[in-house]
């Protein structure tokens, strides 16, 4: 790493660490104010019926009551990400179970659920749509039958009844290509639906003052999506919002858009009281956020070398109640769909549906793992029927840079081939790989390993920084860029004490907050890093200049004879003991001359945009989202053939980062990511029956610890610097969790012979498919590899 | 709700009997969660907690054990057990986490009575004989006949477990708990707590009690007859399975389905018979 500053690439702690670990972190539930209410909510105990009547007579009657809400209190408002169709209330009908209904604010939490409780709703029941197909059948229900009136932004196209989106990327000529393929795959592949159980359940605080500002704080991904919500919701000038940010206990994309801030900012208008609203765990398992379940139909031909010749491919993700994040999210996993590998002729199309279920939104992956899961298991299946190496089978078909991602975006850097080799090589691949497809049993147990490789994005959208340089010659970098307990802020610090060449202990960040940071869409799609960070640079690289000018003035000489020195001194160049401190500049700044030293970096992402001639692109709403990067997990498991569990015994993940600003944090999200998707791929799934959940609890949906995973889970940097990014980086969010369940079913495959194509991967799923098998039930799984490769066959 | 400090077991009794439905309370780590859900809401509650010696366990000259109602199940995982006691212990280590064991009691578990829970299965395998003190006095029941239905017992009204009393293990015998469950720390799916007395490598006792098989811990006397008087060969284990297997009758929840349940019953038996013989085997 040498030519890079000191700050670059150094596990530094995290200053969040110590008081979260002393229990002395605030997040928005600790926090209060003076005359504050409390507030809760009457959600919908149907999927769908129509609201007749809101008896609120008891509730209002009951002491230490001082609001209760329904729809007929609030303005006909709604908002949304692309079809703005939400309330903060249900208005007419109620279209998934929790649906809030009506909210009570009181002097105490449990006066306000008590008057909750005593909230009479009369509903007349609907026959609800619970399942894609119910959604998309000739006459279907609509979920929305106001759907054309909605605002849309942009009208995406619609077909079909309870459509939220329909999109495809095609290029080349599929129908043609099968016919040039030696060997051809196919499978439909079932996901489930993941809750993002962050460790802070929701919450938000809103108060308006006497000049009739609204102040609101909560756990959010951005303080400006929250606050332009809030705008159309209320009908305020967003001038008139701050949208503030207490410490974040996890987001992982639920908490992306608005949560409740509309609906405790409309209880604290109707009380003229501060409110605080903080969802119980059952209540944000029911009335938030999921991952979109979805359908996977795919078809991927090759020939007998293993060169990729073709994929067809057609997704429907269950998008619930709510449009949300739904439209993004398909097109994000079409984009996905190709996989990380050449392959000239794919058709990608998919759809998302309206359901009366929860919303579904971001997640972690955001339509990734749904498509990787399916098309990452298949190229094993085709690795089995060509008998291929599967590791071999991907490097040959893997994506380099300069080449050319689906769409036509050319690849400016790529790690992909250096993460497969090294996860390979790391987990002594060759030696253990068996051909059978059926591993040796010992004490009821077999052991198989499995392999994914994958992409992601990082880029999206606007950000902006601000460097100030102190008259001490410290540093406040402030930026809109919102931790959610991931270590953003230590990153973006390091990235500035790297761009001045400073000690990180001159610098100090900013809280995020509305009224004063700059602008970040979100903190979200893996960007923060390598969005954030470019503006961070720019901004540091703005103080640089004012440094030099002020500098050569100093000196009597050229700016460009300046240097600036690492410690935070600037210099004539070729002249070591002519040089002066940032404390003494900045003095000079604030008091003689100049003014004080702040330099500013905004963008939005520049990438290259989609070649549309090249590729059909249907009814995509982003012209360009971002630079790729990659990955590759390798997963050894045992499968139990007394209870069907499967455990993880080893893994190895690589992610090419671009470059480590702190390796630390790459690891941590790497590993948090990988045991979020081994929870994807073994074990949780939100349930309903006949449209009621039926395990919205810690108690009943279960997670992952830090028992259930092994300690030989062991994360790989790959640096393949990105040209664009901030000393080369690139995000690492979202790939860790994509990679896993594949792996893991590609594992399972190995250990047992059995392809499982639903997940979780429950020990009753394996147990059921183990018996199926030893009985040779009505459908036999293929093996998964031949057990005598014909070459060229 | 009134909250009450009894600090003899004859207050906590005189207070239990002043009001209906008012509960006992231990460790709280199942009752207060189920206060906070509103599953519960009693007129009163009878803190256990300064009761004087119901935190006691006592290792007899023996071999045999007693332990108040109120030890905690962090003490009991703790405790270094002789022979077949040792299943209690392994059970009480598998109870959820540790926080939740540094204040749940063996008595509070006991009583809850919640078939999918840890220490039933352990106490009626180790044969544990259970004291209750109510208004009309004080009697003593076996932990099989203790364990009545779903989150019932055989306790009756104002009557307060104080004691449990284990039997001194004999000469050879073994204990060994075995949990199966989604998570670390979450209810068993199935569990089997396994007692038996070796002699030569013949059985010549077994007690084999499933968790989160039926209503309560589910025993059967022709699966222990099983295996007595076996070199705990495979077709003796086999058939010690097969007939619990039989007998279970789980229900169906997250956990899993009622048919997996009994699916995995005879492959679970096997390994926890396996793992009590390996402990006979192990070097002292």
């Amino acid at each position: 790493m040498t030519g890079l500053p000191d700050a670059i690439g150094k596990r530094l702690p995290r200053r969040d660490a110590a008081d979260k670990l002393a229990g002395a972190a605030r997040y928005t539930d600790d926090l209060t104010r003076p005359g504050m209410l409390h507030a809760a909510i009457v959600g919908s105990p149907y999927p769908s019926a129509r609201i007749l009547a809101i008896d609120t007579a008891a509730a209002r009657a009951l002491p230490g009551v001082k609001t209760v809400l329904t729809s007929a209190d609030l303005p006909d408002r709604r908002w949304g990400l692309f079809v703005y169709d939400e309330t903060p209330l249900a208005a007419g009908v109620v279209r998934y179970v929790g649906e809030p209904v009506a909210a009570v604010a009181a002097t105490d939490l449990a006066t306000a659920r008590a008057a909750a409780a005593l909230i009479e709703v009369d509903y007349e029941e609907l026959a609800p749509v619970l399942s894609i197909e119910e959604a998309l059948k000739d006459g279907a229900i609509p979920v929305h039958p106001e759907f054309d009136g909605y605002e849309k932004r942009p009208d995406l196209g619609f077909e079909r009844v309870n459509e939220i989106a329909r999109q495809e990327f095609s290029e080349g000529d599929v129908e043609a290509a099968w016919g040039d393929c030696d060997v051809i795959v196919e499978g439909v592949y079932e996901v489930p639906s993941q809750s993002h159980v962050y460790l802070e359940p929701v919450s938000a605080i809103a108060e308006f003052d006497r000049a009739g500002k609204l102040t609101v704080w909560s756990a959010n991904q951005s303080v400006y999506k929250v606050q332009a919500t809030l705008a159309r919701a209320l009908d305020l000038p967003m001038a008139r919002i701050r949208v503030a940010t207490p410490a974040i206990g996890g987001a992982f994309g639920g908490k992306s858009g608005v949560t409740v801030q509309p609906l405790v900012a409309h209880l604290a208008r109707a009380a003229g009281r501060p409110v605080r609203l903080t969802l119980t765990r059952e209540e944000d398992f029911m009335a938030m956020r999921r991952r979109h379940p979805a359908t996977v139909r795919v078809r991927t031909g090759a020939k007998a070398d293993g060169t990729l010749i073709a994929r067809d491919l057609e997704i429907v993700y269950d998008g619930g109640a709510y449009a949300e994040d739904s439209p993004a999210v398909l097109g994000f996993g079409l984009l996905m769909a190709r996989g990380p590998y050449t392959i000239p002729h794919c058709r990608l199309r998919g759809r998302a549906v309206y359901t009366n279920r929860l919303r579904a939104a971001g997640f972690r992956g955001y339509g990734n793992p749904q498509v990787t899961f399916a098309t990452e298991s298949q190229i094993d299946e085709l690795a089995g029927r060509l008998g291929i190496d599967p590791v071999e089978l991907r490097l040959k078909n893997a994506v380099e840079t300069g080449g050319r991602w689906i769409g036509g975006q050319t690849i400016t850097s790529c790690g992909l081939k250096q993460c497969l080799t090294q996860a390979r090589d790391a987990a002594g691949w060759t030696g253990k790989q068996r051909k059978s497809g059926a591993g040796a049993e010992a004490n009821g147990k077999r052991r198989g390993i499995g392999v994914s490789a994958f992409a992601h994005i990082c880029g999206l959208l606007g950000t902006s920084a601000t460097v100030r340089l102190l008259e001490d010659g410290t540093v406040t970098l402030a930026t809109g860029a919102v931790d959610l307990g991931q270590g953003a802020e230590a990153v973006l610090a390091q990235i500035c004490a790297g761009a001045l060449e400073l000690d990180i202990g001159r610098i100090n960040s900013a809280p995020v907050d509305s009224d004063a940071a700059p602008y970040n869409w979100s903190t979200g799609g893996s960007r923060v890093t390598y969005m954030a960070g470019r503006a961070v640079v720019q901004a540091a690289e703005a103080v640089r200049a004012q440094i030099a000018r002020h500098a050569a003035e100093l000196f009597e000489c050229a700016p460009a004879d300046i240097e600036i020195r690492p410690g935070g001194r600037a210099g004539i160049v070729g002249v070591p003991e002519k040089e002066i401190g940032f404390g003494e500049i900045s003095l000079r700044a604030h008091y003689q001359s100049g003014g004080p030293i702040i330099g500013s970096g905004a963008l939005v992402y520049d990438g290259q945009a989609f070649d549309t001639k090249e590729a059909i692109i249907r009814n995509y709403p982003f012209a360009n989202i971002g630079t790729y990067v990659f990955g590759a997990h390798v997963v050894e498991v045992e499968v139990d053939t007394v209870t069907g569990k499967v455990e993880i015994v080893r893994a190895w993940m690589a992610h090419d980062v671009g470059r480590a600003i702190n390796p630390t944090e790459v690891e941590g999200q790497i590993q948090g990511g990988f045991v979020q998707g081994a929870g994807y791929a073994l074990l949780e799934e939100l349930l309903w029956e006949d449209g009621q959940p039926i395990n919205p609890s810690m108690m009943d949906y279960k997670v992952f610890g830090a028992l259930d995973l092994p300690l030989d889970i062991h994360p790989i940097i790959v640096e393949d610097p990105e040209p664009s990014g901030p000393f080369g980086a690139k995000g690492i969010g979202e790939p860790p969790l994509v990679g896993a369940a594949p792996a893991i079913a590609n594992a399972v495959a190995d250990a047992t012979g059995l392809r499982l194509r639903t997940l979780p991967m429950t020990p009753e799923r394996v147990l059921d498919a183990l018996d199926a098998a030893a009985i040779g039930g009505p459908e036999p799984p293929a093996p998964d590899r031949d057990p005598e490769p014909t070459p060229g066959a | 709700m009134q909250l009450f400090h009894p600090t003899t077991v004859d207050e906590a009794i005189g207070l239990l009997a002043c009001q209906d439905e008012a509960r006992c309370l231990a460790g709280g780590q199942t009752l207060v969660a189920m206060l906070n859900l509103g599953l519960l809401d009693p007129p009163a509650l009878v803190s256990l907690r300064k009761v004087a010696g119901l935190d006691r366990l006592t290792r007899h000259a023996d071999g045999g054990v007693t332990m108040g109602a109120t030890v905690t199940q962090a003490a009991l995982a703790a405790a270094d057990l002789p022979g077949a006691l040792a299943v209690l212990s392994a059970a009480a280590q598998q109870v959820a986490h540790p926080a939740i064991r540094n204040f749940g009691t063996v008595g509070g578990a006991l009583c809850h009575a919640d078939p999918a829970a840890d220490l039933p299965p352990a106490f009626v395998a180790a044969d544990a004989r259970m004291t209750a003190i109510g208004p009309d006095g004080e009697r003593s029941l076996s932990a099989g006949d203790f364990f009545v239905d779903y989150l019932t017992t055989a306790l009756t009204d104002g009557e307060i477990l104080t004691e449990i009393r284990l039997p001194p293990p004999p000469t050879g015998s073994v204990g060994a708990y075995l949990k199966f469950a989604r998570v670390d720390g979450d209810y068993a799916t199935v569990s089997v707590a396994v007692t038996m007395t070796l002699e030569n490598g013949v059985c010549r006792a077994a007690r084999i009690v499933l968790g989160s098989c039926a209503a309560r811990p589910l025993r059967l006397d022709a699966a222990d007859a099983a295996l007595a008087g076996t070199q705990l060969d495979t077709e003796a284990v086999a058939r010690a399975g097969a007939l619990l297997q039989e007998g279970a009758d789980p229900l169906a929840d997250m956990r899993g389905s009622a048919e997996y349940r009994r699916r995995i019953i005879p492959g679970l038996v096997a390994r926890a018979v396996e793992a009590a013989r390996a402990r006979a085997e192990a070097p002292a």
